[in-house]
């Protein structure tokens, strides 16, 4: 067998970003090391990680990449963004701010974590079609009773995204009227925290998109070519997800029985969050009172001279109601943007490696809705059959519950009480959701689930150095996962 | 059955001031884009009595203008129990009404006078008092809670939030009629006031129905809403006459146009197209269900499967038997002579068509089974509580049942009504006058009649008495109909694989934890015995579809969960951007799990 045809083993690091995704999956072969870096970002770190967690952890990867400082040359790299989430791509930024980069200047290192992986120069750059900057945003919304075209789909996640800035400014708004932890816990925690998440990260975006076109941009959708395939020889790469808007529809066509599970790509839902947006500027209107000899006044707002309470003397029943409705605003302002979080992490890119009888799998954040095309679209028979030999599975969305789809479950064939099957996943807990009410990440549910049927990793247990690795010889008749060992450093 | 005037009723001899049993108040008819006169159309609507505080606030219900977006909390008017402050702007339709409308405390009343008539619209129609779906008595009500085009009821907040938000520059008039504001108040809405104040009486009633079950009752919390909140409006003679006002003008209006079709068309003119567009997308909902033409196949196309679709095809069941029946009354009074019927008329039969069928469809929910309802029990309950209340109705209740076949929605039972009990229940060493109040007394009703051949119950299952109440139902023609109603509820958990042989769907795992609801209500007679047991057995075929559907949607054993996280703000949200409704809704992030 001619060398560089096959890889001779298989190396993935799971690095600790807290909440987030980092994974590089290293290919080895006779003659070097070709790298995939899947996703590099985070929302929140774990206590006690350094500041500059994301700056090591790039440093970490560039020395894995072996690269040589004075002529710049380094392994073969691919970088996946599965989607524009700030906890998968945060960690592409260029922008570090003035303060860090002092700072770094100081200890004699002065590039962000998105320029060292720049310094890479990463030769294929892959995005779910969504981030396509070729693909014209629609200028108009189209008529409701249309279907909705991909392009003004992408007009609708930058509307969502200047929601999701509303929705912040508005519940720091409300916040400070209400004065109250319990606000904070209630809502105002978990909505900064979506909130930010959906914002849009332009120095990550941009530094990705520039990566792109030094070296090859891939958008990809369901069904097209990742451009994995040739950078990775012997390792056959399919991209199970996003559909296209068009491919959903087609599979609405199919499965009228499950309309729900497109919903957001309808016609009628891009007016509805254009005007949702609209609607929430409005919102930004900071009362005013004029305290007059006749009583307090209304100053701006919607009944401008009305009479209103002096809101220093509120009567005891209205101010509590007062907050109980600031409460209730909190909560439907997280409702919004649970949904515009549930969106975009339906953009996620699902990737299916196999190399010889070895799969895995890496579906970013995808919940059912992504899956709907690989699950129940024209290639329902063969998907299924690949999904049925995964190996390893990236446990999608941090452990929560919506993004392991029963059905998806279902079909791994290697689960069970052997645990041959492997499962890893990236998180923190006590940042996202409540346990309360059956949404913490990571779902207690679902780890036992996959701790009895699978054996798991999750990164929370890299508690010292960068994060852990485990490895495969794919040559083996039956290839076995080694342990999950700390990551060694890097010799020079 | 509507009070038109104020009327008086002595109190005891100590007291020796009347006081009146109604308070008549304006508010606006039905939204600030119904004109008339170039002015905002505007009605008076009579609701009981009570001593206000200023807000205004009574026994059942508590306006806090309390503003989010802006901090701001307006006052209310200070003299609440005083002749209504707004009857002027009533009297006099030519007068300017833009002071009017930029005035909160109008809006203010608008929500307390809506509100109010609703409830009392259910608590004529049972016959008795109704409470709310929490523990305390006052409902608040904040007509501009958020800037926002959502409004909703939440239980956890005991309130109706309502919001408010800038006329849109594309979808607003063209011509601003005078009067009309330059922000979309959902407070000023009839029919969205009435929707979300039906939500909480709804909830206080038949609090499983917000339970993921089937997609019929994921459906019929929102249509019902919406056909109180339809039949609401068109029980107020200003708006049948606005309606009659497209038709003909004149005293004496053309018999030839009072027709269905002609009556739709001007429902619609009536609904407000542009604005109803423009706004939360409710109007646009209601606009669909009003436009649906009949079909019995409406049912099982695909995309009625989805929960709000399919709560529209009940909606306009309801609106076609609304207008048949008015057509109908148009043809009884015309004068053959001249072929026209007097207009005044033809307007009091159109408003009295509407209370009468929506007083039928609130008493309907007492005969109505207390855990998963599909649209065919809902019939049923409609058909046998007008029968029991008139029995001499038969000529509705066929126009009532062909309306709903028209539209594929056919009665649980075969004759149409609730069969009476098979056999006669046991009574002995029970109380008649403890039955008609005590859940305990209930309870030791349900445990002697339990055994198959009577009332059926399940012997596993964790029974428990949800309510007991006593009812003096009044007919329109004065009938008077006393009844106890009772309902109980059923709860069984188990592994599917311990599910009864043919209820576990094969898609379903074995090791599965199921959650099973069943239940029943209980008819007494004015004697204590039991006239009808409207039951949804626990283990009833049925439950094997509502199993396979929950297990599809996700909600197969997280029923308290999905429970506990739905809510209507969410719902209106997703409704108005024709996104998935109950209990769909919050499913995908709760259960589609592996």
């Amino acid at each position: 067998m001619p060398a560089d045809t096959t890889p001779i083993g298989i190396r993935l690091v799971a690095y600790q970003v807290g909440f987030g995704d980092c994974f590089l999956l290293t290919f080895r072969y006779a003659r070097g090391e070709r790298h995939v870096l899947v996703d590099f970002g985070t929302m929140e770190l774990p206590a006690g990680a350094p500041r500059d967690q994301l700056r090591q952890v790039a440093l970490d990867v560039e020395a894995r990449c072996h690269r040589d400082p004075a002529t710049g040359e380094a392994d073969p790299l691919a970088v996946v963004a599965t989607h524009r989430h700030r906890d998968h791509i945060s960690g592409f930024s260029t922008d570090g701010g003035k303060r860090a980069r002092r700072a770094r200047a100081g200890r004699g290192e002065a590039r962000t974590s998105g320029e060292i992986i720049r310094d890479l120069r990463p030769r294929l750059v892959i995005q779910p079609w969504t981030e396509d900057p070729e693909l014209p945003v629609d200028a108009k919304a189209p008529r409701p009773a249309r279907a909705l075209s991909s392009r003004a789909f992408r007009a609708l996640l930058d509307d969502m995204a200047e929601i999701s800035r509303l929705a912040i400014a508005e519940g720091e708004r409300l916040q400070a009227a209400t004065r109250s932890t319990a606000f904070r816990e209630l809502a105002g925690r978990e909505l900064g925290f979506l909130g930010q998440n959906n914002l849009s990260n332009e120095s990550a975006v941009r530094n990705l998109m520039e990566m792109g076109r030094a070296g090859r941009a891939v958008y990809a959708r369901y069904g097209s070519d990742s451009g994995l395939g040739a950078f990775l020889r012997g390792v056959k790469v399919r991209v199970l997800g996003p559909p296209t808007v068009e491919q959903s529809a087609a599979v609405r066509t199919q499965r009228r029985k499950d309309p729900d599970e497109y919903w957001h790509l309808r016609a009628q839902v891009h007016a509805f969050w254009g005007g949702q947006a609209r609607i929430l500027r409005a919102a930004d209107v900071a009362g005013t009172v004029r305290l007059a000899r006749s009583g307090a006044r209304a100053g701006r707002g919607p009944f401008p001279r009305a009479e209103v309470f002096d809101p220093r003397r509120l009567p005891p029943a209205v101010w509590l109601f007062k907050r109980r409705a600031l409460e209730a605003r909190g909560q439907e302002l997280l409702e919004m943007v649970r949904v515009l979080d549930d969106v975009l992490n339906n953009t996620s890119l699902i990737l299916h490696f196999q190399v010889g009888n070895l799969a895995l799998l890496f579906p970013g954040d995808a919940q059912l809705e992504c899956w709907s095309h690989a699950l129940a679209g024209p290639h329902a028979r063969r998907n299924q059959a690949l999904l049925a030999g995964v190996d390893l599975y990236k446990v999608g969305h941090h452990g929560s519950l919506n993004a392991t789809p029963r059905s998806l479950w279902a079909l791994f064939e290697k689960k069970g009480p052997a645990k041959a099957l492997r499962t890893v996943v990236s998180t923190l807990e006590g940042v996202h959701g409540h346990e309360d009410r059956r949404t913490e990440v990571p779902r207690r549910t679902l780890v036992t689930a996959l701790k009895a049927e699978s054996t798991y990793f999750t990164t929370q247990r890299v508690t010292r150095g960068l994060g852990q690795f485990t490895e495969i010889d794919p040559r083996e008749r039956k290839p076995v996962w080694s342990a999950w060992k700390p990551l060694p450093a890097v010799d020079a | 059955m509507a009070t038109k005037k104020v009327t008086r009723r002595t109190r005891s001899p100590a007291s020796a001031a009347a006081v009146p049993t109604t308070r008549t108040l304006t508010i606006v008819a039905r939204d600030p884009s119904v004109v008339r006169r170039g002015g905002v159309l505007l009605a008076r609507v009579a609701v009981p009595y009570e001593t206000l505080a200023p807000g205004p606030v009574g026994h059942r219900l508590r306006v806090v203008d309390v503003d989010t977006a802006t901090g701001l909390v307006y006052r209310p008017h200070p003299e609440p129990n005083g002749e209504d402050p707004f009857r002027s702007w009533y009297a006099d339709p030519g007068k300017d009404r833009t002071k009017l409308l930029a005035d909160p405390r109008f809006h203010q009343q608008n929500v307390y006078a809506i509100a109010m008539r609703t409830l009392a619209l259910f608590e004529r129609a049972l016959g008795r008092r109704v409470a709310w779906g929490f523990e305390g008595h006052q409902l608040h009500i904040a007509p501009h809670a958020f800037v926002d085009a959502n409004a909703y009821y939440s239980r956890a907040q005991e309130s109706l939030m309502f919001g408010y938000f800038p006329v849109p520059a594309k979808g607003a008039p063209r011509r601003r009629a005078r009067g009309r504001p330059e922000h979309v108040y959902l407070c000023l809405s009839h029919d969205v006031v009435a929707h979300e104040a039906t939500h909480a009486l709804v909830d206080g009633l038949r609090p499983f129905y917000q339970d993921p079950s089937s997609a019929d009752q994921a459906a019929f919390h929102e249509a019902f809403a919406d056909v109180v909140a339809l039949l609401s409006f068109f029980s107020l003679s200003e708006i049948t006459g606005a309606l009659l006002d497209d038709v003909g003008r004149g005293p004496r209006v053309s018999a030839r146009e009072l027709t269905v079709e002609r009556l739709r068309r001007s429902v619609l003119f009536a609904m407000g197209k542009e604005v109803a567009e423009a706004t939360d997308g409710r109007g646009r909902v209601l606009r669909r269900s009003v436009e649906l033409p009949p079909s019995r196949r409406l049912l099982e196309r695909p995309e009625f499967q989805e929960p709000h679709r399919r709560g529209e095809v009940l909606v306009a069941a309801m609106l076609d038997a609304f207008l048949t029946t008015w057509a109908a009354r148009a043809r009884d009074i015309v004068d053959t002579r001249t072929g026209t019927v007097s207009r005044d008329r033809a307007v009091e039969d159109g408003a009295l068509a509407a209370e009468r069928l929506l007083q039928g469809a609130i008493r309907a929910l007492d005969y109505a089974p207390p855990v998963d309802l599909e649209l065919g029990d809902f019939l049923s309950a409609l058909l046998t509580a007008d029968r029991e209340i008139q029995p001499d109705g038969e000529q509705r209740r066929e126009l009532l049942r062909a309306r709903f076949a028209a539209y594929g929605i056919d009665p649980a039972t075969e004759s149409g009504y609730w069969d009476p009990p098979p056999h006669a229940t046991r009574l002995e060493g029970m109380y008649f006058d403890a039955l008609q109040r005590d859940p305990q007394e209930v309870f030791r009703f349900l445990w002697e009649n339990r055994e198959r051949g009577a009332l059926d119950l399940d012997p596993a299952a964790d029974t428990r008495v949800t309510s007991v109440r006593p009812c003096v139902r009044i007919a329109t023609d004065g009938f008077v109909l006393r009844e106890t109603v009772a309902e109980y509820v059923q709860t069984l958990e188990l592994r599917a694989d311990e599910l009864p042989e043919g209820l576990r769907p094969r898609s379903v795992p074995p090791d599965l934890r199921v959650t099973l609801h069943g239940g029943g209500t209980l008819l007494f007679d004015q004697f204590g015995k039991l006239k009808f047991h409207v039951q949804n057995r626990i283990t009833s075929s049925r439950q094997r579809e509502r199993i396979a559907y929950l297990w599809s949607a996700g909600g197969v054993g997280d029923r308290e969960s999905l429970r506990a996280s739905i809510s209507f703000s969410d719902l209106h949200r997703r409704r108005a951007a024709a996104g998935p409704a109950l209990p769909n809704v919050r499913l995908p992030r709760s259960a589609r799990a592996g």
